[in-house]
């Protein structure tokens, strides 16, 4: 995306108030919109590959489904003729929310609602295309969610609470598809995982599932855990208590949803809270960007977020009943789509904690990875590792050469035009399967060159040398094409610091860009 | 219902226009005292922050904040007739709450 985002709304409502609540989100974004009730002349005039913006936010409404019905229109098809419009846009639909009214009660339109919503959700899938329910935005803010008076007064049918909600989640969308989603839930233990104190109340006294309501709460609390687990998100345990007392709880009750193998790793001790995150942070070699914290103590949130910006630490509800709703609420882990690597994620770094463990044993580092039998396998891009090589191209932060960021269709253009290639990497080694972690891509130049467009590895295989045996593999094609030089560009970004210090020190490659 | 003085109505206002600036931009925010001009009149030349849009947005917040407050709660605020009138009861802030107290005389 380009430095300062461009925005461009769309719907037969007056905007300003949902432009407003967006200018919240991106301060210095360009927003601009069609002209009210331009939205059907717009988008019947528009043309493949037309729009030059980075995100597109099209909300259709049920006036809209009467007008597309009296102009004889399919409005799914009208409305997804922007995917090929905003090419190298991110677009946002919110669906169309189904109105409770007695004058429906008649199934045809409900269905018909449902059928736009189903096929915009469908044909959404694996493109530049987000699809969001409106539902939540609505139910938080109640009966004064939809304004009449609002609506009659100004052509707005929604409360300016509701826009806020809904540029929110168009922010998280967004950081989804840029790979900026939350990457690791750190918890505290008592009374935030489950009910009571471990240490006062003892194993049998606390609240987790059971005939109780504040148990129950406490089970599906632990159970939405899971499901982010299963997201790709990875756990760790944040908490001050004895760790032989707090872990038993793990083991001996029978309530308990999570396990300890749910949690990848675990500070459980008296010492500063923030300490002990900054050194978990710090072992997963993850930025401090990518975590959330959940903490019922108001007192120890204050003090992490103070300690460590950067960090997300959302006020966690008073009421324990409320637990399920508010994590259910947190859209910062969203992700356009789960991949096999996402669902194994926490195995990943276990495996990758066993390495460390290893690696203590050994005198040298180069020693200490020759014991690993590392084997790369290099596969062009296909349609089976399609999904996996956008989501590395789209989510890769820190080493990463030039950060583009590409839409599948994008990328699979990209690298089937001539002298194009893009190669994933695979990676194993006697602890484990890490399964695609790096993508290449390069071209040849019409001075017989070969420059890199993408060089991009996980940081969860930093450190093993991966690297340089990508590197190796260019060297080779060079040879094998009889280019004369390998060309790089470093594109500098806030994060990719690592792939500056790698390549720094590289004399087979040609930098056009200074370090 | 209770009597209310200016000053409380004041008071009242002053929270919708805190509820009303969040969504302002830094330089399109309202102050809160008394001699605020809303909106730009022609002929006139006190300059006021507000559209058409963020008039409404006003007195929709000016609305909710007099039915979430008991003492104002029966006060009927017709934001309709206050756009009707608005070159008089929205001059500034201070016509609005005057406006506001004699609702609530009556």
């Amino acid at each position: 995306m380009s430095q300062q985002i461009s925005i461009f709304t769309l719907a037969s409502f007056n905007q300003q108030n949902f432009n407003a609540a967006l200018k919240k989100e991106w301060k210095d974004a360009n927003i601009t919109s069609v002209e009210y009730e331009q939205m059907f002349p717009y988008l019947l005039n528009l043309n493949p590959n037309s729009e030059k913006k980075d995100i597109c936010i099209c909300w259709i409404s049920l006036r809209d489904v009467f007008q597309a019905m009296a102009m004889k229109l399919d409005l799914a098809e009208l409305v997804l003729k922007l995917k090929d419009s905003f090419k190298h846009a991110i677009i946002i639909l919110p669906t169309i929310d189904s109105p409770s009214f007695n004058m429906f009660q008649g199934q045809e339109l409900r269905n018909l609602l449902y059928k736009i919503n189903l096929t915009l959700a469908e044909k959404s899938i694996g493109t530049n295309v987000a699809v969001l329910d409106p539902t939540s935005w609505l139910v938080k803010h109640g009966a004064n969610a939809i304004s009449s008076q609002l609506w009659y007064l100004s052509k707005t049918p929604l409360h300016k609470n509701v826009f806020i909600s809904a540029a929110d989640a168009c922010k998280s969308t967004i950081n989804a598809f840029t790979g900026r989603s939350k990457k690791v839930l750190i918890v505290d233990l008592d009374d935030t995982l489950w009910g009571g104190i471990v240490g006062d109340d003892g194993i049998e006294n606390l609240k987790i599932g059971g005939h109780d309501g504040i148990g129950e709460a406490f089970a599906d609390f632990q159970m939405w855990i899971q499901r982010i687990k299963s997201w790709g998100v990875v756990l760790c345990i944040c908490s001050k208590n004895d760790e032989s007392i707090a872990l038993e709880v793990f083991d001996k009750h029978s309530g308990m949803i999570l396990k300890k193998s749910d949690f990848i790793k675990w500070k459980i001790n008296w010492d500063d809270k923030a300490k002990n995150i900054a050194e978990l942070v710090k072992e997963l070699n993850v930025g401090m960007d990518s975590v959330v914290f959940l903490d019922d103590n108001p007192a120890e949130r204050a003090r992490v977020r103070n300690a460590l910006p950067g960090i997300l630490v959302p006020d966690m509800p008073d009421d324990k009943m409320e637990y399920p709703a508010f994590i259910r609420s947190l859209n910062c882990f969203n992700s356009t789509h789960i991949s096999e690597e996402d669902q194994k994620r926490s195995e990943l770094y276990k495996d990758e904690q066993t390495r460390s463990d290893a690696r203590v044993s050994f005198v040298s580092v180069d020693e200490w990875i020759k014991s690993l039998n590392i084997e790369l396998n290099f596969e062009e891009l296909n349609d089976l590792n399609l999904n996996r090589a956008e989501q590395l191209l789209n989510k890769t932060n820190q080493m990463n050469l030039r950060t583009r960021r590409l839409s599948k269709e994008e990328l699979k253009n990209w690298s089937s035009q001539k002298d194009h290639w893009s190669y994933v990497v695979s990676v194993k080694d006697i602890f484990g399967d890490s399964g695609i972690t790096g993508l290449l891509g390069f071209h040849i130049t019409a001075e017989g060159n070969i420059f890199l467009d993408d060089f991009l590895m996980s940081c969860r295989v930093m450190g093993r040398k991966i690297e340089d045996q990508m590197l190796n593999f260019v060297i080779e094609k060079s040879k094998y094409f009889g280019s004369v030089k390998i060309v790089g560009e470093y594109l500098p970004t806030e994060k990719n610091k690592p792939v500056k210090d790698f390549f720094k020190e590289k004399k087979d490659i040609i930098f056009n860009s200074t370090f | 219902m209770k009597t209310i003085s200016t000053e409380e109505i004041y008071e009242i206002v002053y929270t919708a226009i805190d509820d009303f600036n969040e969504m302002q931009e830094e330089d399109e925010k309202l102050e809160k005292k008394p001699a605020t001009v809303l909106f730009s009149r022609p002929g006139y030349t006190e300059k006021g922050v507000l559209d058409s849009m963020g008039i409404v947005n006003l007195l929709i917040s000016v609305d909710e904040a007099l039915d979430n407050d008991e003492r104002t709660v029966d006060i009927s605020f017709d934001v309709n007739h206050i756009l009707e009138k608005k070159e008089s009861i929205l001059q500034n802030i201070g016509t609005l709450v005057d406006h506001i107290y004699s609702l609530s005389q009556k």
